[in-house]
């Protein structure tokens, strides 16, 4: 109450020249207050089922995750039929919190951008936009905000993922839906190659950057050193970007120097059978028996990488990936929500990783 | 006179104008990015296997092809599936109907018609009508009272909504509840059916409802329960039952009982085959032994070994030795030794002279490093076999030792083995194929080329299994190759891997005068005629060849040796190379320019009148500057700058321009083996415009001379190597002093002519470089 009296008081002997000043003064304080930036941690689910597990709740319960981005289905190509095909749709068997946040996600192979004609694109997006709706009624308690596409597109293939994504776009934006596509590094290393696609919001997806393949690799899932050469056109993306961490491990097998399959989620533990395996070093075991492993019939002289992400490696990784992100609020999503995949992580960890993107952008 | 200069004057203004306009605005524009380089990634090697020394149309073809490739060959399984049971309907019913007409009741005939039918059977003297009438399995079934065949028909109509998979954008919702009561029901019919194959039937019905609603407890109930009361003979559907069986066991975790199951149904039942091999999953070692003793005949324990051995990426040697020691004569095992054949084929067969070898092991990593101990496994398994000879195909696994010598890289070996078996071999396909497989050693034990191996690889060529096996024509080819390169013949190697078209990009002088000297043999082999006789026959490619030579010249811009080839090239055919006129002044650098209105000349011919115009300038003095100026001109034109630019060059690449500023004059080119060669190099023309310049006492011709050469100056500042001038974006090219010389000269001379007048008002970066300095 004083101070308006005094405000009064002051009024009649402010000169304009003073009042420009003031306002000047109040204004550039105000938009000098840092913006309290705001880092959403979530958790991509990659089940065809979505049903939590008690670790998995205690999970987002715990990292006070409050959305997750569950894959709807993959859209593959179906070269017997010559057409687009739905894939590995999730069924749900779960209840979820209403407060939990889903982001439906569609993983479309480039190979169907490959091989589907330009004049079928219109008729895909339909089909896919009909079945999103159609699994979106699963989920009555959660209002659906953003969907999100991915698909590793290539210049060869841009037109056409484009022309779907704004296909999308008119049907989901009226709906009050935002669009968000993930990418790839070189997506954005070469953004004027690739294009940058017509969404709201970007993923980028921080993982799966080195040679899988190539026997010499040391990790391809998370290898700083090769992430770091990709980032120094972060900054100049034009799209908001949220980030995906990857949490997962694999066996990478090789046979006669031939990479042959990803194990998944293939654990030291799985390998320590020192009659079938024997451990040539850090990150790589021979069998030295014919064997079954997790399915997989493995022989003789086959050799196994084991590709794990590392508490310290996804450190490493945020703060390079603080140094050159825009100052923005966003979503650090962790792939994937799979008690397997999670307990490798200690919930202290996960949330020092968020902490530290939290801190550096205050 | 004056209208002329005027004229002249008009032209010139319009050349500069069209010159600056070019250089500042439409270059940029209009030269294209580079295509980048074009990589073919797809595997590229040879195959001498006839497929039909084992029966693809025998049931585990799939092995041969691989399932992917099968489905393309084959009907979709459900086409084999409805053609199958459609037999066995027709069997059961003595062949009485139309395969079209039981196709129609049994999955087209609606519930309505079904209906009818079974109402107008219990009536007396009723009368089909409407489709029915002239259907002859419903006036079957009509005339005979069939009662039962109808009820079920009936049933199996009203099961059939709840078991279609439906789109996979709109999957089928399965309405439980209603599944159920159909159970229920269907279990009456059961009850009060007497015929053993409806019986069968219902049960199929059941089973199938009970597991697509993924109840795997009832389907297995449903199963022991009604099976031991069904009392048929044979039947597909007992197969089809023991899929669904299978898959319930598998949702209840019985994996081990199921994956047995899936592989008797491989075994047993063409139709279910792709998707049994889909879902035949082991998870363990322990697994695998448990499925080994549930199999009760050493056929079923070989089967497992074979669906193992079937993954693509397996080391198959392992399971064929065990499929061997169980049970010699197995059908699987030629499957799988004709697949094995096929991947070494892939790994070695050519592999020194294969000439993508470097991207199949990039994008196939093919070869396999470990591909000696592959190769030696299974020689060692093939020589096992020919020594029991318990097999029973004997001469395929001989004709397959004698390849593996062959792979291996041991020709002596190869031939002596395939050798021998000739005209022992009574099979025709097996007699053909060791024929095919000789003369494959033969080709690819050549360790030299001469004229009398050129004859033996025309005579092959000649014969039928050369054009009956397609990879013949690249194996050689490629082979002889790499045989013409060992051996220095460079020009033949490239007539195998090329075409004489694809030289012109840039001539190779070598290559060239190899090729004229086989055109010009007396005797050449019938290999060597078929590289440089045209279509016709007779005549030679060595004109061409001439022409090849002489443009050779003209790009490296050696007038008198050019001429010296284009001499050689008989007079006949010296307009067959085009006709050209590049002595016009033509200040406009515009390559698409072809003047349409003035006489062409042969190249021979305007090599002959620049020597001419260097003579009559040395004659006279007088006339020396503009005899200069024109040879400039027309050595000017044929460059990469200029309107007249085929006269030295075949291929012009606008995306060239954005490769100028490395200093080379020749790019990498999609379909160009060396490159192409652009004709960049403005040195003589420069040479014969500073002389016109030095030489001249009147003022315009020296300005235009200068002009000229200050342009030919200009384009050696785009062609040197680091030059910063950027095409991309339109910016006013800087050129530096070195290169700006006939600029200055040009400013500080002539300013009092009307060329110059017209330079500055029309070329904006002369004017702007005139006004800097």
């Amino acid at each position: 109450m004083d101070v308006v009296i005094e405000n009064q008081k002051l009024k009649p002997r402010l000169s304009p020249f003073y009042k420009i000043a003031l306002f000047c003064f109040f204004f550039l304080t105000y938009s000098c207050e840092p913006k309290k930036i705001e880092i959403q941690p979530a958790f991509y689910h990659w089940q065809t089922n979505l049903s939590l597990s008690e670790l998995e709740k205690k999970y987002l319960s715990d990292l006070s995750i409050q959305k997750i981005y569950p894959k709807f289905f993959d859209v593959d190509w179906d070269f017997n039929r010559q057409e687009a095909t739905a894939l590995a749709t999730m069924s749900l068997s779960t209840n979820l919190p209403e407060t939990l946040e889903i982001i439906p996600t569609v993983f479309i192979t480039n190979r169907t951008l490959v091989e589907i004609s330009t004049g079928q694109i219109t008729n895909l997006a339909h089909k896919i936009a009909q079945k999103l709706q159609g699994q979106m009624t699963a989920f009555p308690d959660q209002a659906i905000k953003e969907i999100q596409f991915d698909c590793d597109w290539t210049q060869s293939t841009q037109a056409k993922y484009f022309d779907l994504l704004a296909i999308f776009n008119k049907t989901f934006n009226p709906l009050g839906i935002e669009l968000s596509a993930t990418i790839r590094l070189h997506q954005i290393k070469y953004a004027q190659k690739t294009g940058i696609p017509p969404v709201n919001r970007g993923m980028l997806m921080y993982y799966n950057m080195g040679e899988v393949q190539k026997r010499t690799t040391i990790n391809s899932i998370l290898d700083n050193a090769i992430g770091a050469k990709y980032l120094d056109k972060l900054a100049a993306y034009p799209l908001p970007l949220d980030v995906a961490l990857p949490l997962f491990q694999w066996g990478v097998l090789f046979r006669q120097d031939k990479m042959i399959k990803l194990l998944n989620q293939l654990t030291a533990q799985d390998l320590s059978d020192d009659q079938r395996f024997t451990k040539i070093d850090k990150n790589h075991w021979e069998v030295i028996k014919s064997t079954y492993l997790n399915g997989v019939y493995l022989y003789k002289n086959d050799r196994i990488r084991l590709e794990k992400v590392e508490t310290l490696a996804l450190k490493t990784a945020t703060a390079l990936l603080q140094k050159q992100l825009k100052k923005a609020d966003r979503s650090i999503v962790f792939y994937h929500l799979d008690s397997m995949v999670i307990q490798q992580f200690e919930i202290a960890e996960l949330k020092e990783i968020i902490q530290q993107f939290e801190r550096n952008t205050k | 006179m004056k209208e002329i200069r005027n004229d002249f004057r008009q032209l010139v203004t319009m050349g500069i104008g069209l010159s600056c306009f070019f250089i500042l605005l439409a270059l940029p524009t209009k030269i294209s990015k580079g295509c980048g380089p074009y990589v073919d990634k797809t595997f590229y090697g040879y195959s001498f296997l006839n497929p039909n020394i084992i029966d693809l149309d025998a049931p585990k073809a799939p092995y041969f092809a691989g399932f992917e490739k099968i489905y393309k060959r084959l009907k979709p399984t459900e086409d084999i599936q409805q053609k199958d049971n459609l037999t066995e309907w027709n069997e059961r019913f003595c062949q009485v109907a139309k395969l079209i007409d039981l196709q129609f009741i049994i999955y087209k005939a609606s519930l309505t018609q079904m209906r009818r039918l079974k109402k107008l059977i219990g009536q007396k003297n009723s009368q089909l009508t409407g489709q029915l009438a002239g259907n002859t399995f419903a006036r079957h079934l009509h005339r005979n009272k069939c009662e039962e065949a109808v009820d079920y028909l009936i049933f199996a109509k009203r099961c059939e909504p709840h078991v279609i998979a439906g789109s996979s954008w709109n999957p089928t919702q399965r309405d439980t509840v209603a599944m159920q009561f159909l159970i229920k029901d269907g279990l009456k019919e059961f009850k009060k059916t007497k015929s053993h194959y409806f019986k069968l039937r219902y049960a199929y019905q059941l089973i199938r409802l009970a597991h697509y609603k993924r109840d795997y407890v009832q389907t297995l109930a449903l199963y022991d329960n009604l099976l031991p009361k069904t009392d048929n003979n044979p039947s597909l559907i007992e197969d089809w039952i023991e899929g669904h069986k299978a898959g319930a066991l598998m949702g209840l975790g019985r994996n081990v009982e199921a994956a047995y199951l899936y592989s008797r149904i491989f075994q047993n039942t063409p139709s279910k085959r792709a998707t049994a091999y889909q879902s035949f999953t082991i998870k363990s070692d322990e697994e695998w032994a448990a499925c080994l003793r549930l199999c009760q005949t050493d056929e079923e324990r070989a089967t497992l070994y074979a669906l193992r051995a079937n993954d693509p990426n397996s080391l198959a040697v392992e399971d064929m030795e065990a499929i061997y020691h169980i049970n010699p004569k197995n059908e699987h095992l030629e499957f799988l030794l004709v697949r094995e054949i096929q991947k070494l084929e892939k790994d070695l067969l050519g592999a020194d002279f294969n000439k993508n070898k470097k991207n199949n092991w990039r994008y196939h990593q093919i070869p396999r490093k470990q591909v000696g101990k592959s190769l030696l496994d299974l020689l060692k398994l093939v020589l096992l076999v020919g020594e029991e000879n318990k097999v029973a195909t004997p001469a395929l696994w001989q004709i397959a030792e004698g390849y593996l010598e062959l792979l291996g890289g041991d020709y002596y070996a190869a031939k002596n083995t395939l050798g021998h078996l000739k005209g022992g071999i009574t099979d025709e396909i097996l007699a053909e194929q060791l024929e095919a497989l000789i003369m494959v050693a033969n080709i690819d034990g050549l360790e030299k080329i001469n004229p009398e191996m050129e004859d033996l690889i025309v005579s092959y060529e000649r014969t039928t299994l050369f054009t009956k096996y397609p990879d013949f024509g690249k194996f050689v080819k490629d082979k002889l190759a790499y045989l013409y390169h060992e051996q220095g013949f460079e020009g033949k190697a490239f007539l195998e891997e090329h075409t004489l078209k694809e030289l012109r990009y840039n001539p190779q002088l070598g290559l060239i005068e190899e090729l004229i000297a086989i055109c010009q043999k007396e005797k050449r082999s019938r290999l060597e005629d078929e590289m440089v006789l045209k279509s016709d026959g007779v005549t030679t490619i060595e004109s061409d060849l001439w022409d090849l030579k002489g443009t050779y010249y003209l790009g490296q811009m050696q007038l008198e040796s050019a001429l010296e080839a284009y001499r050689q090239m008989p007079r006949k055919d010296r307009a067959d190379y085009g006709l050209f006129n590049p002595f016009r002044e033509m200040p406009i650098d515009c390559v698409n320019c072809r003047i349409i209105d003035t006489a062409g000349y042969n190249k021979t011919i305007i090599l002959e009148q620049i020597l001419e115009l260097e003579y009559k300038a040395k004659a006279d003095m007088e006339k020396a500057p503009a005899y200069y100026y024109q040879i400039g001109n027309a050595l000017y034109n044929m460059t990469y700058f200029g309107y007249e630019w085929e006269v030295a060059d075949y291929f012009r690449s606008g995306s060239s321009w954005y490769g100028l500023k490395s200093g080379e004059a020749v790019f990498a080119t999609r379909g160009a083996p060396f490159g192409n060669h652009e004709t960049v190099n403005c040195s003589l023309p420069l040479y014969y415009y500073d002389k016109a310049f030095r030489l001249s006492k009147n003022a315009e011709l020296g300005a235009r001379a200068a002009f000229m050469a200050a342009k030919c100056q200009q384009n050696q500042f785009f062609t040197s190597k680091g030059s910063d001038y950027s095409f991309y974006d339109n910016q006013i090219p800087y050129v530096t002093a070195e290169y700006r010389q006939y600029f200055n000269i040009l400013k500080d001379y002539y300013t009092e002519t009307a060329f110059y007048e017209e330079v500055v008002e029309e070329c904006l970066y002369f004017e702007r470089y005139a006004a800097r300095n």
